[in-house]
């Protein structure tokens, strides 16, 4: 039965300047499904509430834990972000969600097209992959402002068979040493690196305009819609 | 365009999509409801939950057709309290 839980945060980890992970202790959590997410809730001295949903950025059956990326201006990701530390209290609600979700052997390949934090569920879906040794294929573009905004950055180029990364930067500032892509993901960023349409499932996730400029994208190299599923952060 | 010059005002009007509304819609219909499929009473438009635009930070969480624009549902969640409006809607098929 779906219901709020309390939680507690037992681990925070510093992923950049201004996005961080936290693990987080769920009695009676049982375990989730790539790509699925949670509802976070704070509750102020006052009673006033705030809920916003974050994605499990771990791999199913591992500890819970979700990676907040800072936005300035906001009511909770500052908090989670800058301020939680092992011991503090949340509720969570969940996992939810049964449509971006990814099971091994379910499809002949993966692509995945992340943008800023959209990189999150993503990176649970590769984590499954990689603590299974599941073999299917997997395409990942990852879009991020500068480098040091890039998540999970020694991780994801720790790429095992099977494994195609790449990372564009979309910012002004581009590092002389950087020797990834740049540039936004468009229709020729993506025919670089993607393989031709046939066959396999397709995740897009990030910021709302990302989202919809990558499926655009998609749709031009022949992409069929069905085979394409979208989460927008906002 | 490198930056995001968009203001507060502006970005609060940007939608998500139905995957936001999974756990309010899981605490109203019991199970999930992201893969459900709805039809839309303006347009006909079939399309799942997922692919729906929601705006959540109206009064209420507004999901609304992705081809139209027909509000087809709207969610309130006050202390635990589920709410749920429906609007435009002819059908919903789920599992
Ligand atoms: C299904 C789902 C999964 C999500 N998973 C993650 C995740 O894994 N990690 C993560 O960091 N975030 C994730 N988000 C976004 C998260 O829910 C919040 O929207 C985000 O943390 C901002 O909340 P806030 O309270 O700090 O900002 P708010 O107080 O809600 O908003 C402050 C200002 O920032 C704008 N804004 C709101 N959301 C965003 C955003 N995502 N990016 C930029 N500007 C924004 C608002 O329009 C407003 O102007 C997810 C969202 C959804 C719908
Ligand atoms: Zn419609």
């Amino acid at each position: 039965m779906l219901r709020w839980r309390q939680a507690t945060v037992t681990q925070r980890i510093a992923e950049t300047d201004s996005a961080t992970t936290l693990v987080l202790d769920v009695p009676g959590w049982t375990t989730h499904r790539a790509g699925q997410h949670v509802d976070l809730r704070l509750t102020a001295p006052d009673g006033y509430q705030a809920t916003r949903s974050y994605s499990v950025a771990s791999a199913p059956a591992r500890p819970l834990a979700i990676t907040v990326q800072r936005v300035d201006d906001g009511e909770v990701s500052p908090f989670l972000a800058d301020v939680a530390r092992p011991g503090t209290a949340v509720e969570v609600r969940g996992p939810v969600g049964g449509w971006f979700v990814w099971e091994p052997n379910t499809t002949d390949r993966v692509v995945l097209l992340a943008g800023g934090s959209g990189i999150v569920p993503l990176a649970s879906m590769l984590r499954h992959r990689r603590r299974l040794g599941d073999p299917t294929p997997f395409h990942l573009v990852y879009s991020a402002r500068t480098p040091d905004r890039i998540l999970y950055r020694d991780e994801l180029a720790a790429t095992t068979e099977g494994e195609h990364v790449v990372i564009t930067l979309t910012g002004d500032d581009i590092p002389p040493d950087w020797d990834g892509e740049t540039g936004r993901v468009d229709a020729q960023t993506l025919r670089r690196h993607l393989p031709a349409p046939s066959g396999g499932l397709t995740y897009v996730c990030g910021p709302t305009a990302f989202v919809e400029a990558a499926a655009a994208s998609l749709a031009v190299l022949g992409y069929g819609p069905t085979t394409i599923r979208t989460e927008r952060f906002g | 365009m490198a930056q995001d010059t968009s203001t507060p005002a502006e970005r609060s009007t940007a939608h998500v999509d139905g995957n936001a509304l999974a756990g309010a819609l899981a605490l109203a219909f019991g199970t999930d409801m992201t893969t459900a499929t709805v039809q839309c009473g303006d347009c006909d438009d079939r399309h799942r939950v997922a692919a729906t635009h929601v705006y959540l930070r109206c009064p209420g969480m507004v999901m609304r057709c992705p081809a139209c624009g027909a509000t087809e549902i709207v969610l309130t969640e006050i202390r635990g309290r589920i709410g749920l409006h429906v609007r435009r809607v002819t059908a919903i098929s789920f599992a």
